[in-house]
């Protein structure tokens, strides 16, 4: 036998010795290795995950009770003054251009306080449509101004009447619907010079910029968002409308024949698109 | 008679000491094996318990979430109306001040004097007006009352500008003022 043959057989022995003599001990050493095992690759992240999981399960429960909440207000939703008075609202702050409304509600004020029409001009301004209001914010101008809340129109508007029917068509215009705003007066004497009459028998010319302002912004909002809350200035404003003139145009959904010259007149129809 | 000497008595006295002693640890650490292995299947079972919940909350979240898209148009009808609302509340309050501006200074100048021109800048609050009295007395009168303290408290310093006669004696003013509160405070305490 060579020694090195001898030195591991010494070994063996030894490492049996010990184990027949210490077997606790080193049943202990591997029950200690596989403890820390434990703790390091299943207890800590199991509680790891599990403390995640609780949070999940808090903020999820937060989440729950605010789409309950949702839920509740969309239910008694029908009854809510915001929609009882939608249509006043949109007909005061409309959310596309509203020119004819506007036109049609001065004409017809004009006619009530008796003043006359000298002149109206308009600045058009941006084109507005319904679909403004859910299109994406993204899509705003990308400008450093910050966007607007909303679109104005300006109307310029002349009319002679009397002081007295001046003030009322003003008082007037100020509580039709869409909502208009007199940005700008300026009162000219009609009466001719050699007349000394007083304020109210003279006839004035009063030039006057009437604003009238429209919706045009996106309204973004998450499913568990909770719905807004009707606040005093807001309940004062849906109280303040209520005295509004509003004026009802027919909707135009169809072009409508204005007797125009066909022409075409010696073409029965139309041919087919497969004659094309 | 014999005597017998054992040689290894006391190796295996300390043997028996010490396999006594490392059964003892054996026991601790088996006892602790033992404890960590119930913290892990409670760990495990906690584990389930809280994916089961969530589970059963997330079922009850899209449940509620269709309730909603079904509710869409009306929310959707709720938010713009309401930020609606809240623009307008806004021109009210702009509209409300250039209104009790302008009826304040009807009421205080009274029928004699003609409020001529009116501009009103929103953005700025600046409410410019234009008056004319029919005599230079009453036109005394308007210069009185725009000095007076109550009117300086109200809209801060009034800008008095363009004092014109005309050819039928009758004299007009511009004047300037602000229905900005903090403006027209600030504009006050400078002037003491």
């Amino acid at each position: 036998m060579t020694d090195a043959i001898k030195v591991k057989l010494n070994q063996q022995n030894n490492i049996k010795y010990f184990y027949n003599t210490r077997r606790f001990l080193v049943w202990t050493g591997f029950l200690s290795l596989l403890s820390v095992g434990i703790i390091l690759l299943s207890i800590v992240p199991q509680v790891n995950s599990t403390t995640n999981l609780y949070n999940e399960m808090l903020k999820e429960n937060k989440r729950l009770a605010q789409l309950r909440v949702k839920v509740a207000q969309l239910d008694d939703a029908s009854n809510s003054t915001i929609l009882v008075n939608s249509d006043k609202i949109n007909s005061t702050l409309p959310s596309k251009k509203p020119l004819l409304e506007l036109l049609s509600g001065i004409n017809g004020i004009g006619n009530k306080t008796q003043v006359s029409f000298n002149d109206i001009s308009l600045t058009p301004g941006e084109i507005s449509t319904k679909s403004a209001e859910s299109a994406t914010t993204k899509k705003k101008k990308e400008s450093n101004v910050a966007a607007k809340k909303y679109e104005v129109l300006d109307l310029d508007v002349t009319v002679t009447g009397k002081i007295q029917n001046i003030n009322q068509f003003l008082k007037e215009v100020e509580i039709l619907a869409p909502f208009t705003n007199v940005t700008a007066m300026t009162l000219n004497e009609k009466t001719s010079n050699n007349q000394d009459l007083s304020f109210s028998d003279t006839v004035f010319e009063a030039k006057l910029t009437i604003t009238t302002y429209f919706f045009n912004r996106a309204i973004t909002a998450t499913i568990d968002s909770s719905l807004p809350e009707l606040t005093a200035a807001q309940q004062s404003v849906i109280n303040g409308i209520q005295n509004f003139t509003y004026t009802t145009l027919e909707a135009q959904n169809e072009i409508k024949g204005g007797g125009l010259e066909n022409l075409f007149p010696n073409v029965d129809s139309l041919p087919n698109v497969e004659n094309l | 008679m014999s005597r017998e000497i054992n040689f290894v008595q006391s190796r295996r006295k300390q043997l028996t000491k010490n396999q006594e002693n490392d059964l003892k640890i054996f026991k601790i650490s088996g006892a602790v094996f033992g404890v960590l292995v119930v913290v892990f299947v409670i760990a495990l079972g906690i584990n389930f318990y809280l994916q089961f919940r969530i589970k059963g909350i997330k079922d009850q979240e899209k449940k509620m979430e269709t309730q909603i898209l079904s509710n869409g148009l009306i929310e959707q009808s709720i938010l713009v109306t309401t930020e609606k609302l809240k623009i307008l509340a806004e021109l009210f309050d702009q509209r409300y001040d250039k209104q009790a501006a302008i009826e304040y200074f009807s009421n205080i100048f009274g029928p004699e004097v003609l409020i001529k021109n009116i501009n009103y800048a929103a953005d700025e609050k600046i409410l410019s007006l234009r008056v004319q009295a029919t005599s230079i007395f009453i036109l005394e009168q308007v210069f009185a009352q725009l000095s007076n303290p109550e009117v300086e408290q109200k809209f801060g310093i009034i800008n008095k500008s363009e004092l014109i006669r005309n050819d039928r004696g009758r004299y007009s003013m511009a004047i300037t003022l602000s229905l900005d509160e903090e403006a027209a405070k600030t504009t006050t305490t400078k002037k003491k």
